[in-house]
């Protein structure tokens, strides 16, 4: 497990850190305080973020005819439905 | 650099001619795990019609056009099992791919951010923009 402070959390999020401290506040994210910094956990920050897309270059999202499949979501749906 | 394709970068670039060409001074791997994922995806697309006949046909053609080959040596299954409970992971099937990377000294390519996110700290996966 590796262990974030709420500035490094809130980058690897790519929210403000006050998003994040408003989830621990709430008890959304689990947290350990160490002095005067909460520590949290990435794969907890993982978990509760919504499945944003990747961000890819724009022909990695056009195919050469017709439209994109959901891709991310059927080999998603797939690997959690066994 | 040897990469491991996840499935949903192996479907988009089986797609786009544009995102194999980034592909194509790499050294492609698979799991067996791959050829199960992408062959039911484009099924499962065509059946919900995201895919025509035609679309069809151009995904497994591109997807047997990027070269990728299979590898699955004998460590994968138990590498895979313990880096999911390394990861905190209840299932393993992200896992196999991170575990043919590390045994493999690859990196794994993928489109899902879920995967990218949480698999973040092994340093073995990247997204197409860092190809």
């Amino acid at each position: 497990m590796s262990r974030m402070t709420v500035p490094d959390a809130a980058r690897f999020a790519g929210r403000n850190p006050e998003t994040i401290r408003r989830w621990i506040r709430e008890g959304k994210l689990r947290s350990e305080r160490v002095g005067t910094q909460h520590l949290v956990l990435s794969e907890d920050v993982a978990a509760i973020l919504p499945d944003q897309p990747l961000e890819l270059p724009a022909h990695w999202q056009d195919p050469d005819s017709g439209s994109m499949p959901p891709w991310e979501h059927l080999v998603r749906n797939g690997r959690e439905s066994h | 650099m040897l990469i491991i394709l996840d499935s949903s970068a192996a479907l988009r670039a089986s797609m786009s001619s544009l995102a194999s060409n980034d592909l194509a001074s790499h050294e492609l791997i698979g799991p067996p795990l791959l050829w199960s994922e992408v062959y039911s995806a484009i099924h499962e697309a065509s059946w919900r019609r995201d895919l025509d006949d035609s679309g069809v046909a151009a995904a497994l053609v591109g997807f047997a056009r990027l070269g990728v080959r299979r590898r699955s040596p004998h460590r994968l299954h138990q590498e895979a099992f313990d880096l999911a409970g390394e990861l905190g992971w209840a299932k393993t099937y992200d896992a196999e791919f991170l575990a043919l990377a590390k045994i493999e000294g690859g990196r794994v390519l993928t489109t899902d951010a879920r995967m990218r996110r949480g698999a973040d700290r092994t340093g073995l996966v990247i997204e197409p923009s860092e190809l």
